[in-house]
C-alpha cells in the first residue's frame, strides 16, 4: 500500500514517511530533513520544506524513480490539500477530480478569487 | 571488506554473509559484511544519488560498503560516537568527518551521509546526533 508525502503530496511512497525514506518527488529524507522533537515542530518543518520545494519551482527530485506519466506538481499539491501553499484559497479543498483540474481548476480558482474580491 | 581488530578492545562486530548490490543495477555479488546493507536496491540507489557526491564516492557498491563499515564495523572511539535508540536502531557520528549513519535493529542500513545543519536544522551536528539518539 503506498503512502503519502506530507511535504509535496506525492501519493506513492513505498513506505511510511519515516526512517530516512527519501521522497522521489520532492527529495525530502524523512528523519533528516524534517528532523524535529515534537509533532508540532515536525509539521512546521514540513511546511518549510514544502515552501522551499515550491520556491525551486517544484522539480521532480529522483533520477532513480521516474515520475508518473503526466505528472503535475501543482496538481499533486492541491490533490493532497496543500493548494494554500501555492496561493490558492483554503476553501478550495482537494477533490477526487483534482488530477484533471489543470486549466479548469485554475479558471475556477481565478473566478472564485475575483468573486471574493468583488 | 573484512573485520579488523578493534583498537579499543570491545567486542568484534558480527559479520554477515550477504548479497550486496553490485554497482550499475540489479546484479549482486556475495560479500562478507557487517550489516545487511540497504534493504532494497531502491533505497540504496536513492541514498547514493543524494549523498555519494558529498562523500566523494562514485559507485553504488562503494557507497554501500563504506556505509557498512562506518555503521557496522569496528568503532573508533577517538573520533566516532555511537548510541542506540529505544527501538534498537544504532547511530554513529564521526566528529571529524561529520559522517552520520543509522542501522536498524535488524541490521539494515537506513542512511549514511555527511550531516549538514542547514538540512537538519539543529545548531550543529553534535547536537543533532544527541537529539537523534533520543528519538
Amino acid at each position: 500500500m503506498p503512502f503519502d508525502c506530507p511535504v509535496c503530496g506525492y501519493r506513492k511512497l513505498r513506505r511510511p514517511p519515516l526512517n530516512y525514506l527519501i521522497c522521489p518527488s520532492c527529495g525530502t529524507e524523512f528523519g533528516y530533513h524534517d528532523f524535529a522533537e515534537t509533532p508540532e515542530r515536525r509539521n512546521e518543518r514540513w511546511e518549510s520544506l514544502r515552501a522551499r520545494w515550491i520556491a525551486r519551482e517544484m522539480p521532480w527530485h529522483s533520477r532513480v524513480t521516474q515520475p508518473p506519466p503526466d505528472w503535475d506538481a501543482a496538481a499533486q499539491l492541491i490533490d493532497a490539500g496543500f493548494g494554500y501553499s501555492i496561493g490558492l484559497p483554503v476553501e478550495l479543498a482537494p477533490t477526487s477530480e483534482s488530477t484533471i483540474y489543470s486549466d479548469r481548476f485554475w479558471t475556477n480558482s481565478a473566478a472564485l478569487i475575483v468573486s471574493i474580491n468583488a | 571488506m573484512g573485520a579488523e581488530p578493534d583498537a579499543e578492545g570491545s567486542d568484534p562486530p558480527l559479520l554477515h554473509h550477504h548479497e550486496i548490490y553490485h554497482h550499475r543495477g540489479l546484479r549482486k555479488k556475495t560479500a562478507v559484511t557487517f550489516t545487511l546493507g540497504f534493504a532494497t536496491y531502491a533505497d540504496l540507489a536513492e541514498h547514493f544519488e543524494d549523498h555519494a557526491l558529498e562523500l566523494g564516492i562514485a559507485t553504488h557498491s562503494e557507497y554501500e560498503e563504506t556505509a557498512d563499515y562506518f555503521i557496522g564495523g569496528p568503532l573508533d572511539r577517538t573520533t566516532t560516537r555511537e548510541c542506540h535508540r529505544r527501538n534498537g536502531d544504532t547511530l554513529r557520528y564521526n566528529e571529524e568527518t561529520e559522517e552520520f549513519a543509522v542501522m536498524s535493529k535488524d541490521g539494515y542500513i537506513l542512511t549514511y551521509y555527511i550531516a549538514d545543519p542547514e538540512l537538519h536544522g539543529q545548531p550543529n551536528n553534535r547536537e543533532y546526533f544527541l537529539r537523534e539518539c533520543k528519538q
